[in-house]
């Protein structure tokens, strides 16, 4: 069959061009993970034992003493401290993992939809390059006690800087390949990547600019707050997982999406709603109300995407669970696009002025940031990963044991979290 | 441990201890968590040092599939 050798090759040139460059991403991305799942138990572990680390001293003092200069006990102290340890957990796991994970999978999507090569790998690699070391000056800064202090934007300006470089390198790239992509259907998962590529530098360049650059003052600066931290999670990180999610499921179970109708509606639903939900996370602030009202009605809208897509996710996969028994892509999807149904109307439901009164400023709102960005996100990135590495590498996976430690681990210990965290948090509120 | 949020003789410091038990808790699910991720790791950094499968025989399933058409991942 000479189409199906055509295809084979336009698929191994495509995944040639994104070897470098995507396997870049995924290395870094996964340093980070675990640097920054180390920053997170760390601070977890210090609100219970808050002399952690410090009670250490004694003997590891005498020891670092030895070998080192003065102060240097005092030193990883200080930088071990809660407030220095959470944002760098923060920003470890949100710009030093999730961000490069969900570029090198975006890259590699565009080019497998478009059915193009990436042109210029190495501009593409080098750019990683340039947001890892951006990576490394943000979190020395964080931890040297430097933090902006200001939610999702602690790193300094200049970092963001460097990061907003990079991130405008890699997405003109992707945006080049679906300028030139094939003829034909544009899937789905395109619009989702296509706006995400959009959405974040407007999102990230406008926070920089009314927080950094010329502050705006006030509780004017909180409003820019949250615009921006909503929406990092909802129009960045968001599409991403949904569009590797609307490309896996139908890929690995091997029949098309459920409903062409019900992808668009729920694109265009989310696109509407999102961007207004930042101002629940200031219910009770000295804030206009009909600023605050607004953002819980827009809220509670985003029931409508969420639920057409677990719809047409659901349909999809419908009569084919058996597959999760043996694909590791599939179980580590489907995980993410189901906590991805739970955490949104979670989220809704956490904008009701009654249920804030309780949960609002308690460990239940971390809770819900875990089942998000973690139980849905991550998980679906670890599914991709999971696809693609094979893909680029022309090798498989080493053990399925590994992959089974990995996935039992990981679900159970964020259920387990997310579940901890929700009744300790309503019991503190 | 569950008091009325309005209820004045419930101290601050109060409702601090009474999330000391959770907050262990969740301590536990991030280490198992970390388990998770370093095997991940060793596993990523395994395919990176080429020690991955090259043996034709298809990708590494969790369990056998039931009809040898549906494995593609």
């Amino acid at each position: 069959m000479p189409g199906d050798a055509a295809d084979a090759l336009e698929r191994a040139q495509v995944d040639a061009s994104c070897r470098v460059p995507v396997m870049l991403f995924f290395a870094s991305a996964v340093f980070w993970l675990v640097v920054g799942t180390l920053f997170g138990l760390i601070a977890s572990y210090k609100l219970h034992n808050p002399l952690f680390i410090i009670e250490l001293s004694p003997w590891l003092s005498s020891l670092l003493e030895k070998f080192s200069p003065a102060g240097t006990v005092e030193l990883i102290n200080a930088s071990l401290t809660f407030g220095r340890i959470r944002p760098a957990h923060l920003n470890a796991v949100a710009y030093g993992w999730a961000a490069p994970v969900g570029l090198g999978v975006a890259v590699w999507l565009m080019a497998r939809l478009c059915r193009v090569p990436l042109r210029f790998p190495l501009l593409v690699s080098a750019a990683g390059v340039l947001w890892n070391i951006g990576m490394f000056v943000g979190i020395g800064v964080l931890l040297s006690g430097g933090s902006t202090s200001i939610e999702w934007l602690e790193f300094p300006p200049f970092v963001s800087f460097i990061l907003f470089l990079s991130f405008a390198l890699i997405s003109i790239w992707a945006v080049d390949m679906f300028v030139h992509r094939k003829p034909g259907h544009v899937y789905v998962s395109q619009w989702y990547i296509m706006a995400a590529l959009f959405w974040f530098p407007w999102l990230y360049g406008t926070a920089n600019m009314l927080i950094q650059l010329i502050p705006a003052q006030g509780s004017v600066q909180a409003i820019v707050n949250w615009w921006y931290g909503h929406n990092a999670l909802g129009l960045w990180f968001t599409p991403l997982g949904l569009a590797a999610a609307y490309y896996m499921i139908p890929k690995v179970i091997g029949r098309p999406v459920y409903s062409y109708y019900l992808s668009a509606f729920g694109f265009w639903a989310l696109a509407l709603f999102y961007s207004w939900n930042g101002g629940h996370h200031l219910i009770g602030g000295p804030l206009p109300a009909w600023l605050i009202t607004s953002s819980i009605v827009a809220s509670v809208m985003m029931v409508i995407p969420v639920v057409v897509t677990a719809i047409n996710h659901h349909m999809t996969m419908k009569g084919n669970f058996q597959v999760l028994r043996y694909s590791p892509t599939l179980r580590f999807v489907v995980f993410g696009a189901m906590s991805y149904t739970l955490a949104s109307l979670q989220g809704s439901s956490m904008a009701f002025r009654d249920l804030n009164t309780v949960t609002h400023f308690t460990h239940y709102t971390i809770g819900h940031s875990h089942l998000g960005l973690y139980a849905f996100y991550t998980m679906i990135m670890f599914g991709c990963i999971y696809y693609i590495v094979p893909r680029l590498l022309g090798r498989e996976w080493v053990s399925a044991r590994l992959i089974k430690i990995h996935f039992w681990t990981c679900a159970y210990g964020i259920v387990a979290m997310v579940l901890i965290l929700s009744v300790g948090g309503v019991i503190q509120g | 441990m569950l008091q009325h949020p309005e209820n004045p003789t419930n101290t601050f410091s109060n409702i601090v201890e009474a999330t000391k038990p959770w907050l262990r808790g969740r301590t536990i699910s991030g280490v198992l968590i970390l388990v998770g991720h370093l095997a991940f790791a060793y596993h990523f950094v395994l395919m990176l040092l080429k020690f991955g499968r090259a043996d034709g025989v298809g990708p590494t399933l969790l369990a056998k599939p039931e009809s040898a058409a549906e494995a593609s991942s």
